[in-house]
């Protein structure tokens, strides 16, 4: 055959090019490298307070360099975190608990609560008859999809509310993100039930909803927590005491300045900047998807710091999957917890005041 | 007399000499595509107007052509541009192509060669590219960790499989007149293999390699969406995320330019490499 | 040369089915023959010559070539298909040289070929690639390929039916000349009455399947015969007419 060697040798030279070009640059510094896995396609905006330490110089100062990496799906995390292709992973109790129980998690442990519960709600279009949640018999609500936790969660609230989740209400599953709001918008549904991040996506996007006032009773669940190796955190104790120390220094810089703090998470990930905004709305506007989960960031139980871990909560976690767990102790630590808080809170305040968006 | 082909591949249908056109003929073929190219914006913009579509459904054409400007009007090597993930969707998808190309050559050729492997080998072949991939792509992304490894390999699981059948089903297609050839020649297996079958299976395996580079490149895609550091699909994650369609639009576009690109190339590829398929006698 | 005695050959089918294609065939053809083989379609003539050329093996009988029985093919024997079957991605050398690039390599024969190809007037056409020849010529560049050897037997099987009345002609003339140069052993089948008479030395008449001998004519017409003046003569009428009946009469048709 008469392959013709001269297109061969072209394309090798092209391909060459392209290695040359599309390779990914090695940081060149002389901080460690840190990696923080997130079990999602992407690193979004719900891991602000744990990622905008890197832009704001936090990380450096503590004498480490953070780089984010999405493993695609929640399990991917433990194995990557066993393997030690990451140094810290996102722990999702729902996830991690049923591996616990059969004994088939890695040995890791969670070291800080990033983000406390409780994040759902049930939201409505603003001129809808629906007043309280127990107008919401005989609706329908929408989901983003039966597994995500929205749809148990919210069937728990019912059910305490004495409404029968199977028969009072009718489900319907409606895609994630804009997709659902356009549901709820259009009438599919009489009310979404989805998390705070969730709804504050689709206000971006243009879409006017009303909140239904959450009842007394819900199941507190819904934290996540950063994770690491048992023996990494023995090991790197200052590490690791280090990353948790960044986390709520970024949180407070957040809470003192959303705006500044989606500036940052910008410069990190222009990417996720809505388009054609200059970067001042930019981060106003992201700053105001996330309005309800900065909230979040500060421990609601009395007495327990910024990050501390509440055995009970766990405990919550696992009685909602109906997990028989004797001893949930390996699963977290608060070790690091009084390291992590011990910083100039009030200068971070100021610093975060100070910054012009 | 035609290779006895089997009806799951595309029949070469270029019959005419259409390399020596003139430039009148070339040129009413560009103004025509362009014609279209303009028809389909007209349309595209008339549809946001008249439907009153939202803008994160679609956005009007304006809109995405200048987040296209946007990702374009960078330097090479800026973070927001779209030059970076292009190439690195690209690159590993013609790493991934150029993997399966050649075991897909090679497992069709063995097949086609030795009926004990076509029997133990085929039902398998099947059986996997019927199993949607998205469903495997974590297990590969476990296995071949976080990095270009998981795409590379997606893409080129994705291209083996056409590389296979059309490679097995063009050697297996030679005419009996040119084996009974070979035979009378007392050539050896490998003499026939190389002289006779494989450039006779040449157009089929050409015909396999435009879908696997269409393949190749879905299976970097898919492999991005599922989890990547970079590439156009995740590019294409992050402006979903962020509810900025015009971008996720203006990723498709230079996606589908893209593909366009490779099969153009392949088709040159072809029409050098094997001149003299499809002429007609006289 | 070749000597074939009771020589039968039964096909199965897919759906196992017995086919006899030849019924008991017994034939001699000496060094140096030119013997035509004649018959209706399907009678095995084909089968016939794929036994001697070595590409099946026959079910009953003997078949021999230069004294050794027919196991498979030899490098005495050069084949020639309807199909001009040149390779389309090699040039016209490159075909013709073929024969000497596999199998027992022999590039010392290179020289001869080219002038074969030469001498069939394809010089100049060496490194033209088979689409861009006509049928007529692609032919000869088949013949110079299965001389390419130098082998004692050619073996044609209906080489000219693709081609037009004219150019037929003029391959025959062409073939007859190439035979009388080399005095090779060539066994021709084809459908043509006319063209077997004008070619062979012998003419062998098949019945339809199985497929047996009718009959065997020895052909006296004088050489070097030539179309303007042989199918003249009264003796080619009268073998063209005695071939003929006897084809009839063993399918069963008059025309």
């Amino acid at each position: 055959m008469n392959l013709n060697r001269r297109d061969l040798i072209l394309s090798g030279l092209a391909g060459g090019a392209l290695a040359a070009l599309g390779q990914s640059r090695a940081l060149a510094t002389d901080l460690r490298q840190v990696r923080f896995g997130v079990g999602l396609k992407l690193l979004n905006i719900t891991f602000m307070n744990v990622m905008i330490g890197e832009p704001l110089g936090f990380t450096h100062r503590q004498g480490f360099q953070l780089q984010g990496l999405s493993l695609g799906s929640l399990s991917a995390t433990f194995i990557a975190l066993d393997r030690g292709d990451i140094e810290f992973g996102v722990i999702s109790p729902s996830v991690a608990l049923p591996l616990f129980a059969k004994g088939e998690l890695p040995p890791i442990r969670c070291m800080y609560e990033y983000s406390y519960p409780y994040k759902w709600d049930v939201a409505v279009k603003p001129d809808s008859p629906i007043q309280s949640y127990q107008d919401l018999r005989g609706k329908k609500i929408g989901v983003s999809n039966l597994g995500a936790t929205d749809y148990p969660v919210t069937r728990e609230v019912l059910n305490n509310l004495g409404i029968n989740p199977d028969n009072d209400v009718s489900w319907v599953v409606v895609g994630e993100g804009v997709t659902a709001g356009v549901a709820l918008d259009r009438g599919a549904i009489d009310a979404l039930a989805y998390f705070d991040t969730g709804f504050g996506l689709i206000e971006n996007a243009g879409i006017q909803m009303r909140y239904l006032p959450r009842p007394p009773k819900v199941p507190f669940i819904g934290g996540f927590f950063i994770g690491a190796r048992r023996d990494f955190i023995e090991k790197n104790h200052a590490l690791c005491a280090a990353f948790a120390r960044t986390i709520a220094m970024s949180s407070e810089y957040i809470l003192a300045n959303p705006p500044a703090g989606a500036k940052a998470f910008l410069e990190l990930y222009p990417g996720q900047a809505p388009e054609s905004l200059n970067p001042t709305e930019a981060a106003i506007k992201t700053a105001n998807a996330m309005k309800r989960r900065i909230l979040l960031y500060r421990s609601p139980y009395p007495g327990i710091k910024m990050g501390g871990i509440q055995e009970a909560e766990l405990r919550r976690e696992a009685d909602f999957i109906n997990l028989q767990i004797p001893d949930l102790k390996p699963l977290y630590t608060n070790a690091l917890i009084d390291e992590a808080n011990n910083f100039d809170r009030a200068k971070i305040i100021a610093m975060a005041k100070a910054q012009t968006i | 007399m035609s290779a006895g082909g089997s009806d799951l591949l595309p029949v070469k249908p270029e019959t005419d000499l259409a390399l020596d056109t003139g430039f009148g003929r070339n040129a009413g073929k560009i103004l025509l595509t362009l014609g279209g190219i303009v028809v389909l914006i007209g349309l595209w913009q008339a549809a946001v107007l008249w439907l009153d579509v939202p803008l994160y459904i679609l956005p009007p054409p304006g809109r995405v052509l200048m987040a296209l400007w946007a990702g374009l009007d960078v330097p090479l090597t800026s973070k927001v541009g779209f030059y970076l993930p292009l190439a690195s969707t690209i690159l590993n998808a013609v790493i991934g192509f150029l993997i399966g190309v050649v075991l897909g050559i090679a497992c069709g050729s063995l097949m086609a060669e030795f009926r004990p492997i076509e029997t133990v080998l085929m039902p398998y072949a099947f059986a996997f590219q019927v199993l949607p991939k998205v469903a495997i792509a974590p297990l590969i992304v476990i296995w071949c960790g976080f990095g270009d490894g998981s795409k590379i390999t997606m893409a080129a699981l994705l291209a083996f499989f056409p590389m296979m059948v059309n490679t097995f089903t063009g050697l297996r297609g030679t005419e009996r007149e040119r084996l009974d050839l070979m035979r009378v020649l007392s050539a050896s297996r490998l003499e026939t293999y190389r002289i006779v079958k494989l450039p006779s299976a040449a157009p089929y395996i050409f015909a396999g390699l435009d879908m696997a580079m269409v393949y190749a490149l879905l299976g970097t895609i898919v492999a991005e969406f599922l989890g990547a550091q970079q590439g156009i699909g995740v590019t294409i994650i992050v402006a979903q995320t962020a509810t900025n369609v015009s971008t996720v639009f203006a990723c498709l576009i230079l996606l589908g330019v893209v593909g366009i690109v490779f099969h153009l190339a392949i088709r040159v590829f072809e029409r050098r490499t094997i001149h003299w398929a499809n002429r007609k006698k006289d | 040369m070749i000597v074939a005695e009771d020589v039968a050959k039964t096909y199965r089918t897919t759906s196992g089915d017995a086919i006899k294609a030849l019924a008991r065939i017994s034939l001699a053809i000496g060094d140096g023959d030119f013997v035509c083989v004649v018959g209706p379609s399907g009678c095995g003539k084909s089968t016939f010559l794929r036994l001697i050329a070595g590409l099946d093996q026959a079910s009953a009988g003997w078949l021999t070539l230069a004294g050794s029985p027919v196991r498979g093919p030899s490098r005495e024997v050069g084949v020639i298909f309807q199909d001009a079957t040149l390779l389309p991605w090699l040039t016209i050398l490159e075909n013709a040289l073929l024969p000497l690039r596999v199998g027992w390599r022999q590039a010392e024969r290179d020289g001869k070929v080219r002038e074969l190809l030469a001498k069939t007037g394809l010089g100049g056409f060496e490194d033209k690639y088979p689409y861009e020849l006509s049928g007529g010529m692609q032919q000869r560049a088949a013949i110079c390929r299965a001389l390419a050897r130098d082998p004692k037997v050619l073996l044609m099987d209906e080489p000219f039916g693709a081609l037009d009345a004219l150019t037929r002609e003029r391959m025959n003339v062409e073939l007859q000349d190439i035979w009388q140069a080399t005095r090779k052993t060539i066994l021709l089948i084809t459908h043509s009455i006319a063209e077997s008479v004008f070619l062979g030395d012998r003419v062998v008449v098949m019945s339809p399947r199985p497929g047996r001998v009718l009959g065997d004519f020895p052909i006296a017409l004088p050489r070097p015969r030539r179309f303007d003046t042989t199918p003249g003569d009264p003796e080619y009428l009268r073998l063209t007419r005695e071939i003929r009946s006897l084809l009839d009469r063993g399918t069963g048709e008059t025309p």
